[in-house]
This record gives C-alpha cells, structure tokens and sequence, in this order.
C-alpha cells in the first residue's frame, strides 16, 4: 500500500477539529476582511505579514475573485504602473506590452497572491455569506454576522438556520460592486452610498485607491467596493488599482489598530 | 496690487517660483503662500466637510445642501493632511470659490490684492442657460481659482480624439494609448507647458481684477478664452504674448504704479 492507513473517523476529526480551532481562535480576529479578491487577499497579505491577526471571509469556495482572468473571459491580466510593484513582490513574471502597462498570466498571479495572503498568516473562511455587520457605541462596525453561502441560496421558508457573529477591531469591505457590508449598514439605515457619479474615466484608478479609507467608523472599503461607495465610474479589465488599493486599506487599517 | 499665490494640491506641475517671477515682470508684487486652508482655516476638519459636501454627482443637477458621507470627510481629510492625492472627484467652483471667500480674514479683502489659488481639484460651474455643470480650468473672481486638472480636462481636445475615443470606448488604457497619439497638441497631466499655460491663466486673473476684463477675442494673445486645447496652446505659446491692447493696458497700468 502506498497510503498510511488511516480510519474514516480520523479524517472526520481532522477536518472538524482544525476548523473549529480556528474559527474559534478568530471569533475575534484584529481584521476581517469581507472577499478574497485581489484587493482583500493585497490586504490580507500586507496584514498579517505585519503579524495581525487576519481573517478573509469569502463567499465562494474559491479565492482571487476577478483575478484569474483578464477581459472577455481571456486569462491574461495587466495592471497600470506603479501595480506591477505588487506582481515583484509576490514574485510574478510580466511583461511590459506599451509604457506603463504589464500584462501577465492570471493563473499564475492570482495564485501567488492567494499563496502570498496564506504564507503571510491569513485565515480564510471559503463558502462564509456576511449576512450582516456586529455593531458598537456610536454604530461602530465591531464584525461581522456570517452564514454559510448554500443557506443563502434556500427560500427562507424552509431555512431557519442562524448565524454566528465573528468580532474584529477593524472590517475592511473588498466584496466587490456589491459592497455586501456597506449594504448591510445601508439596510440599517446608518449608511448611504452614492452610485455612479459625474468623474472621468481616466482618473478612475487613481481616484479608486485615493479613495481606500474609513467609509464608516470601524469599516474601510477597498476595490471596487470603494466605486460603488463613492460613485466612482466603472475601469477597464486591468487590476493596478485592486492591488494598491489593498495596500491603502492595510495602510489605514493599521492606522486604526494603533489607535485603539 | 500685491498677488498672493497659493499652493493648494497644485500639483509638481507647477514651479510657483517661476510664476511668482512671471508676475513681478508684470509689475505686481508678488507672495508665494503655503495651502490656502491651512493658512486661514481654524479647523482642516470642517474644511474637509465643507470640501465633502461640493461634490457634483450629477452634471445636470445643482449641487444640493446635503450631509456628506463619511467616507468622503475622511477622503477629503487625507487630502488636506497630504496623504491622499486629489483626484477622481468634481467640484462646484462656485461654492469653492464663496468657502474660500469666507476664510478669508477682513483685511486681507482688498482690490489691491489678488489671492491667487492653483489647486489640482477638479472643479465645474453650473450653467442655468443649459442647466448643466461644465468643466473649469480658472474661476475668476475672489479668490481666483486656477485647477490644473481643469486645464487638462476643460478645454476640448481636438474632434477626432473624442470620436476615435468613443470607437475605443470609455478605457483608461485606450486613453492613455490616444493620448500618446494625440502627442503634443493636447496637454496631459504633468506635462511641462502646465507652468507657461497657467501664466497665462494667473494674467487673466490679474486683467479681471485690474480691469475687469480677463479675456481677449484675438486667438494668440494669452487672454483668449481658449475652449479647445489647440486655441489655448497657440494661445500661450505665441509671441508676442499679448495683443497690442492688452500691452498697452497693463504697460499704462505698470508706468501709473511708477
């Protein structure tokens, strides 16, 4: 036999034990970071490679969001000058196609940046929906109220289940377009976000990661997240701005755990 | 009449040094002043409030009185403190122009001074002709306000940008690419003619407070109200730099102060 032998029950316990040990060991995480696209895993990396506690909490039972793809469903990915600077740390090949702009595989860059938020000592949670947000003295954002995603998919009629809430001192938003805790506290009536707005095109990098910051006491957005917040418009398939503005979100982010 | 120039997010485009030189031949005096808020502001916090709520969001609505985000006073907070940079949001110059106003101590409100605001805001006014907001690269008046963004982005780029662009689509990197294209017949962000244009900009502020008259109807003097980028570069770049009337006013002008 080529295997060890182990017992069914053995693999059970194994599965169970470790994840219960660290989802109890990050009911209280320092950050929590809602999505594990390229802006949240950027976060994630720079977090917990400053040795914060760091959880990802993710909706699908993979992670890189977008990022394993470029335009048009091709996997070839670029980012905008100064971005590849994230692709040299994670330690990506790339090319330069016109000034300014590198093109790179999507394979290879999301699964370094998946490898570099994991090696870092981030946590992840796969197949974890944020139904709703744990709030404090003044509304601040204190974490997050999960579910698994499937429960989500069932008609409430039939679905009872509740759920669990996970604490942090700080929530960063990297969910996307659907800005899934900001809606939360927009549901709550304790947030508005602004849609699209009258800006221009080209600006709409910068102005996403200039933007990365505290959009509600406890909560920073980052990615584009950060657009549907502030109404900035829509980019092209290209990523610079995903990446750096998850290191403004772990820049901010570590302003915060100073302050507290 | 003593100019006070102020650097307020101009950006590394500008060389406030050589303008500040540029005028002084003109025969003003001359002061180069730090941020303009930083300096007559009692607190950058409702400074970044007051900057949060005059955000256009919709180019055919007038701003209205609105409670901003608080996302956006923290952007704008990052802002004022440097460590953020100014991009990706328009302003209403207007109420930029009255926020300022209102900073500004009693006795430093005179006609025999111009304070002069280079900022890299981006910032719009509201037409009621055509009840829309349009671009600005100067807003005339007290304070005068200069964006370097706005003389990027306000005055037209040639017709076969925008139909080549709108082939292309709304893509930073096709922009970028026409951009590249277009070369040097549109001005872009950090290009080295930004320093001479905004002279030309910084005279028109000074005609209208001298005079009341900032612009010109001859296309090569550098007070011609440019709307296209080719008519503002030939504007700023030809010689001689004014037109024989404006010479002649500001020459009177300099030789009166004698």
């Amino acid at each position: 036999m080529l295997f060890e032998k182990v017992e069914e029950k053995d693999v059970t316990q194994a599965i169970v034990g470790e994840f219960s040990r660290m989802l109890s060991e990050y009911a209280e995480s320092d950050v929590i970071i809602v999505g594990g696209g390229p802006a949240g895993l950027t976060a994630a990396k720079e977090l917990a490679s400053k040795g914060v506690k760091t959880l990802i909490i993710e909706r699908n039972n993979y992670l890189g969001g977008g990022f394993w793809i470029g335009g048009y469903l091709m996997n070839k990915v670029t980012v905008r000058a100064p971005g590849e600077k994230v692709l040299d740390e994670i330690g990506v090949p790339y090319q330069e196609y016109v000034k300014g702009l590198y093109v790179t595989d999507g394979p290879h860059a999301c699964s370094k940046l998946i490898a570099a938020a994991c090696d870092a000592g981030a946590k992840i949670l796969n197949m974890t929906k944020v139904d709703d947000v744990v709030l404090r003295e003044g509304n601040r954002v204190s974490g997050v109220v999960i579910n698994w995603t499937p429960i989500s998919a069932l008609p409430r009629e039939i679905t009872c289940v509740d759920p669990v809430s996970l604490q942090a001192k700080v929530v960063i938003d990297a969910t996307g377009h659907d800005a899934e805790v900001v809606s939360a506290l927009v549901r709550r009536g304790l947030m508005k976000v602004r849609g699209y707005g009258a800006m221009w095109v080209e600006r709409s990098e910068d102005a996403v990661v200039e933007h990365t910051g505290e959009a509600h006491p406890g909560l920073i957005v980052a990615g584009m997240a950060v657009s549907t917040v502030y109404g900035l418009p829509r980019m092209g398939p290209t990523f610079g701005a995903m990446l750096l503005s998850g290191k403004r979100a772990a820049e901010v982010a570590l302003e915060m755990l100073e302050k507290e | 009449m003593k100019i006070f120039i102020y650097d307020e997010q101009g950006g590394e485009a500008v060389n406030f040094q050589e303008l500040a030189h540029y005028l002084k031949e003109k025969g003003a005096r001359v002061e180069v002043r730090g941020g303009f808020f930083s300096r007559f502001a009692h607190s950058l916090d409702d400074v970044a409030k007051s900057l949060a709520g005059m955000r256009i969001f919709d180019p055919t609505r007038k701003i209205a009185q609105e409670e901003p985000l608080y996302g956006e006073v923290k952007y704008e907070q990052r802002v004022l403190s440097s460590k953020a940079k100014a991009g990706g949001v328009l302003y209403d110059g207007i109420a930029l122009q009255s926020y300022m106003r209102s900073l500004l101590p009693r006795q430093e409100v005179s006609l025999e001074k111009l304070h002069l605001v280079i900022t890299s805001r981006m910032i719009a006014t509201f037409d009621e002709g055509d009840r829309r907001y349009h671009l600005r690269a100067i807003v005339l008046g007290y304070p005068a306000i200069i964006s370097t963004s706005g003389i990027v982005e306000a005055p037209a780029k040639p017709r076969e940008f925008y139909l080549q662009r709108r082939l292309l689509g709304e893509d930073p990197l096709a922009e970028a690419q026409l951009k590249q294209k277009f070369g040097q017949k549109i001005l872009d962000y950090g290009d080295v003619r930004m320093g001479d244009v905004i002279k030309g900009y910084a005279l028109q502020a000074l005609f209208y407070q001298l005079f009341g008259e900032a612009f010109c109807e001859d296309k090569r003097c550098r007070l011609y109200n440019a709307h296209w980028q080719e008519e503002l570069i030939e504007a700023q770049f030809s010689q001689p730099e004014l037109c024989p009337r404006h010479e002649s006013m500001l020459k009177q002008w300099k030789e009166k102060r004698r």
